[in-house]
């Protein structure tokens, strides 16, 4: 056998990336993380590009010219996805950072877990006449994942309530959250009173703090929070988890890294094992490495891309399909009263009542959030301040107790609601190119039917939340218009069947024995809770299925 | 209590530093206008530089002159009102002045969805609006873990 | 550094215990002094925008790290009424020279800044080790003395406190009532936990100094690595460039007036308006003191939700009123004594009992004396007062308004039978 250059590649140096390259150096392998974006620069940099960048969107704290022209992330649905024109079609709206640390740096940092009936849909709720055809079981149940979302939680250190979410929807959690829960706001706690026990539709709102990978003490050398409010796209402190920790601990426990570099192909030998990954620098250099084991962690829309450039681990034609996210909605009103928003995480407490349910035969369930931004998303507090004024009729003291009545009264709701899987939304290889000449996504996507029923429901549980807390100049925006929640899932789906599926319960190309696919492009459906410690509880569980097969070829 | 400038880009195309006098008024108007009478000097200075490279530049000068025509008497805050704010064609710059003070951005159009323009970051953490309605400067710490918990200790007064 | 011993007795654990008390809350008050004197706007000059990022999270770490010291207090008052005890929230007047404690170092209300970190470095430094070579270096400064640094931290005492549980047959020493005990489900102390019996004790004290110094291999969560690590931030920042200046120039130890308090020699205010808010900051300070240890004390067995609501009307005074007070002092100037400097929260105790056992009494003090004190608000806001003293006296009136409905029934209860005496109990 000739010796290959690594005993793990891992392409993508994101959170499911640095995971598995943290453990797999722990146990002694060599492990080199190619990673197509560059290095932020010191987070003080990063909050000073932030502070003058108009739109704040999540990449505007990333912005650099060659990594944004050579690994291109998407702000928007059209910079860089081909997808058909918005006038005539639904677009896929969620997008992600190619950066060492991945999406983290910009995630709100939200880590509910899948519920029990997410992983077993299929069977739970059997074959309802309004269930798509794409919803499967997972092929592992919430009881084996569950100890790995403990893992997980410890790993990123997650701050919430074990009063509260033990045993939702008869999910158990088999160890406490390793930090106490992030304090929920004056606005939540004002909510909570007038909505808490009140049912609509039969299911009794019951606002809880979320759960999140956010210090709400010192833990792991990092800050507890200060509220800087800025989540997303950036926290200035670190108090927010995100995945250069654990590239920083992979580097110390013994990997490499390499930055700047695409990867272009992956190379399939004759005994259907791949070994050998080829990738370009950002000069140009054409390069290429080889490993007993190659793990592709580049999130769910360029894992399925160089899966395809490749041609391998597609035997069952469904490689790049299932493209799923959270359709997202976000709702505003005006409280009676002031509650205080702009001030803390732009989320600390949601409803989770609507997740579960037999409703799920027929339509999507989906998560709430409240949220302390305000009306932030609309322009807040600058809209404010250009409409008082040039209302001609209020400057100084006046003009101040004009904005400060609307801005401290705005509430912001919002629902994630779950997508359904379909075959035909997928991602493909387009015949647009980039500036290194590699193909764009090729981008197809229209909700189904069964997750718009979820939305419309949504939309009317969270217009029910308004009325019972008296709020007015309440906007619900269109019924079926939808936001991306930044959860990119389903391209590589995890199944026990070769035919049907592209990995098996432990992340395994059914096709090449040596290739494993981590990420949220594994998740077969995807309930509606954030997918971040889903990805790491599964990386984990994967490290150690890769860990085994490694000290078993030694 | 000054600022350090240490090398902070402050001029972005301006003809030249503002001479006292009209930094003064500048100044003058400015706390009428924004309603805060403790307006830090070096950022009046900077905003007025900005606004001197900015299209509003012709009205800005009509609005100084104007306001010095009756900047001494005791009724210079209803005047300001009346015969600046209340001059339509006066009004975009009045309300760029207003926005430099309160979040260092200036407005591209007054119809939705609005357009804003920063200047550097010294400025953007020095936005007044953020402590007066209760809140921080977005990516500032607001304060101690938990603070968000309870009504602001800088909570604006309500409105009886 | 305290002599060699262990403890054996009930009175000797019971004392140990008081300074323990007053060590964790001096300590806490040091803290916020420094936490209050940072600058917060780059207005206020003397820092770049990068800068007051650094600023504005150094002040966010010291407020939580001086809540914990408060939780460890709690934690303290917990151990103390599980033995039979009394809460104690004495303290001695700022400031206190480094003989007072076998701590050997000086607890004072100083601004932030590298005398004051590094005196918080040493109060929290790991027991099992002597300082470092790298941080005996750290340490030192330009004009600093040549000795040895010698010193006892908080953590041996905490080693005594853990030898007395231990020692002290586990029947005999807890005797008092577990619906004595205060959880975080009756007072807003997140991490609050019951003390019961030896096991509970012992955890609590791990829980303590786990956060203060943290464990062997594992300090990088804890206080005592946490201001080493802002103290070489600070010393980073302040060799680049024109002055970097993180603190108000606020005066050190101040007190709010002429009155016989504990003891010490204390600066007193100079100028006549800060030195009223510096009183009401005392006066608040005091009887929120006297709220809690009270709450800590009462058995709340049939009452949890009444002393639910008195506890959060206590807590309330901290972040709403004692906040904004002591941030804002340190915007008020000292006086014509102190040229050039700021006045600053005293923490004063003078005189006064704790609130009596009987419950109504309790409430109907602290009803009368929320109302005086909201009187002195009213005053004060008629004055040239501006944020955030402003707004910690109108939080006041809104606190002393409020109190009537918060703790409607307390003392309305059932009949104080024998039931609720204090000291009776085993284990029920």
């Amino acid at each position: 056998m000739n010796k290959r250059d690594f005993d793990v590649v891992v392409v993508g140096a994101g959170v499911a990336g640095a995971m598995v390259a943290y453990r797999l150096a722990q146990g002694g392998a060599q492990v080199l993380i190619l990673e197509a974006g560059s290095r932020n620069p010191s987070r003080a940099e990063m909050v000073g590009k932030y502070a003058i960048a108009f739109p704040k969107t999540p990449h505007s704290p990333y912005v650099e010219r060659e990594s944004d022209l050579k690994a291109p992330s998407p702000d928007g649905p059209a910079d860089y996805y081909v997808q058909p024109d918005p006038s005539t079609h639904t677009q896929y709206l969620s997008t992600y950072e190619r950066r060492t640390g991945g999406s983290t740096w910009h995630w709100l940092g939200h880590t509910p877990r899948l519920l029990r009936s997410d992983f077993r849909m299929r069977a739970t709720y059997g074959k309802g006449a309004g269930m798509p055809p794409g919803i499967v079981n997972w092929p592992i149940s919430y009881d084996d994942l569950e100890p790995w979302y403990c893992e997980a939680e410890r790993e990123m250190g997650v701050a919430g309530s074990d009063e509260e979410w033990n045993n939702l929807f008869d999910s158990p959690r088999s160890k406490p959250f390793p930090m106490s829960k992030i304090w929920p706001s004056y606005s939540d706690n004002w909510i909570a009173a007038r909505i808490n026990g009140k049912a609509f539709d039969r299911i009794k709102y019951c606002v809880k703090s979320t759960p999140a990978a956010r210090n709400s003490t010192a833990y792991d050398g990092r800050p507890a929070c200060a509220g800087n409010s800025i989540c997303v796209p950036l926290c200035p402190i670190g108090a927010k988890y995100d995945a250069s920790v654990h590239v920083a601990k992979a580097l110390a426990a013994g990997a490499s890294l390499r930055e700047e570099c695409v990867a272009t192909g992956i190379e399939k030998d004759k005994d259907e094992s791949v070994h050998k990954v080829s990738f370009v620098t950002y000069g140009g250099a054409r390069e290429s490495v080889t490993a007993e084991i190659v793990v592709v962690a580049a999130h769910a829309i360029e894992t399925p891309k160089l899966l395809l450039m490749s041609r391998i681990a597609n035997s069952s034609d469904t490689v790049g399909r299932y493209l799923m996210d959270h359709l997202s909605k976000s709702v505003y009103g005006m409280a009676p009263e002031p509650l205080f928003p702009f001030r803390g995480p732009p989320s600390t407490s949601g409803i989770e009542s609507f997740r579960d349910g037999e409703f799920r035969k027929k339509q999507a369930g989906f998560r709430v959030s409240l949220n302390n931004d305000g009306w932030s998303r609309k322009g807040a507090p600058y809209a404010e301040i250009v409409d008082a004024v040039m209302s001609g009729k209020l400057i100084g003291r006046e003009l101040q107790a004009a904005v400060f009545a609307q801005v401290t009264r705005q509430i912001r709701l919002s629902c994630s609601v779950e997508v359904a899987p379909d075959r035909n939304n997928r991602v493909e290889l387009s015949a647009r190119t980039d500036a290194l000449g590699l193909p764009r996504p090729k981008i197809t996507f229209t909700p189904p039917e069964y997750s718009y029923r979820g939305l419309l429901h949504a939309n009317k549980a969270l217009g029910n939340i308004f009325k019972l807390i008296g709020a007015t100049e309440i906007d619900m925006g269109k019924p079926r218009a939808y936001d991306g929640a930044g959860h990119i899932m389903g391209t590589c789906r995890m199944g026990n069947h070769a035919k049907s599926s592209v990995v098996d319960a432990h992340c395994r190309s059914h096709d090449h024995k040596n290739l494993f696919i981590v990420g949220s492009a594994v998740f077969p459906t995807v309930g509606s809770p954030n997918p971040t410690l889903t990805i790491a509880a599964l990386a984990l569980r994967a490290a150690h299925e890769i860990n085994r097969q490694l000290g078993s070829s030694r | 209590m000054t600022r350090r400038k240490l090398g902070n880009e402050i001029l972005r195309g301006a003809p030249g530093p503002a001479d006292p006098t009209m930094l003064e008024e500048f100044l003058a108007l400015s706390r009428i206008l924004t309603g805060v009478e403790d307006l830090d000097r070096d950022l009046g200075k900077q905003y007025l530089e900005r606004l001197a490279g900015s299209p509003e530049q012709p009205l800005i000068q009509q609005i100084l002159e104007r306001f010095r025509k009756f900047k001494e008497e005791e009724s210079v805050a209803k005047r300001v009102k009346k015969e600046i704010v209340g001059d339509a064609k006066l009004r975009p710059a009045v309300c760029q002045v207003i926005l430099l003070w309160f979040t260092s951005a200036t407005f591209e159009s007054e119809t939705p969805p609005i357009k804003l323009h920063y200047g550097n970051q010294e400025e953007y953490f020095s936005g007044i609006v953020w402590t007066l309605m209760g809140a921080h400067v977005p990516g500032l710490p607001g304060g101690y873990f938990g603070h968000w918990r309870y009504a602001p200790e800088n909570e604006p007064k309500r409105a009886k | 550094m305290r002599a060699p011993g262990t403890i054996r007795t009930r009175s000797e654990l019971l004392k140990l215990l008081c300074e323990a008390a007053e060590l964790e809350h001096g300590i806490a008050c040091s803290y916020l002094y420094a936490a209050f004197s940072l600058r917060r706007d780059i207005s206020e000059g003397g820092m770049t925008w990068e800068e007051q990022q650094k600023v504005r999270r150094w002040a966010g770490q010291l407020y939580f790290i001086a809540s914990q010291e408060m939780l460890h207090l709690a934690l303290v008052w917990n151990m103390t009424t599980a033995i039979g005890g009394t809460p104690y929230y004495l303290r001695p007047n700022f400031p206190q020279g480094s003989k007072y404690y076998p701590l050997n170092l000086p607890i004072e209300l100083e601004p932030f800044g590298c005398r004051s970190l590094r005196r918080f470095i040493l109060y929290e430094h790991p027991q099992e080790q002597s300082p470092s070579h790298d941080l005996k270096k750290l340490l030192r400064f330009q004009g600093d003395d040549a000795e040895d640094i010698e010193f006892g931290s908080v953590g041996e005492l905490y080693g005594l406190i853990a030898s007395g549980f231990r020692n002290i047959k586990e029947k005999e020493l807890f005797i008092g009532s577990p619906s004595q005990q205060m959880t975080e489900k009756l007072v807003h102390f997140p991490d609050l936990v019951a003390v019961t019996g030896r096991n509970s004790a012992l955890s609590a004290i791990e829980e303590i100094t786990e956060q203060g110094e943290g464990r062997i291999h594992h300090r990088e969560n804890s206080h005592f690595e946490t201001f080493v690590e802002i103290f070489k931030e600070l010393l980073q920042a302040g060799g680049s460039g024109p002055r970097f200046v993180p603190a108000r120039p606020v005066m050190r130890n101040p007190s709010a007036g002429n009155e016989r308090g504990y003891g010490a020699n204390a600066n007193p205010i100079d100028d006549p308006l800060a030195g009223e808010v510096a009183a009401l900051f005392d006066s608040v300070y005091s009887l929120m003191l006297r709220m809690l240890a009270w709450s800590f004390e009462f058995d709340a067995a049939g009452a949890e939700q009444q002393l639910k609501r008195f506890c959060s009307a206590a807590i309330d005074l901290m972040p709403r009123v004692l906040l904004p007070l002591g941030e804002g002092l340190t915007l008020m100037p000292a006086g014509k004594k102190y040229p050039g400097k700021t006045a600053g929260a005293g923490f004063g105790l003078t005189r006064h009992t704790s609130l009596p056992p009987n419950e109504k009494n309790a409430s109907l003090l602290c009803r009368e004396r929320l109302r005086e004190l909201a009187e002195t608000a009213k005053r004060l806001l008629a004055e040239d007062l501006s944020n955030p003293a402003r707004a910690g006296c109108q939080h006041l009136l809104e606190i002393a308004d409020g109190f009537d409905d918060r703790v409607a029934g307390i003392g309305r209860g059932k009949n104080v039978s024998a039931a609720r005496k204090r000291g009776s109990h085993h284990g029920k």
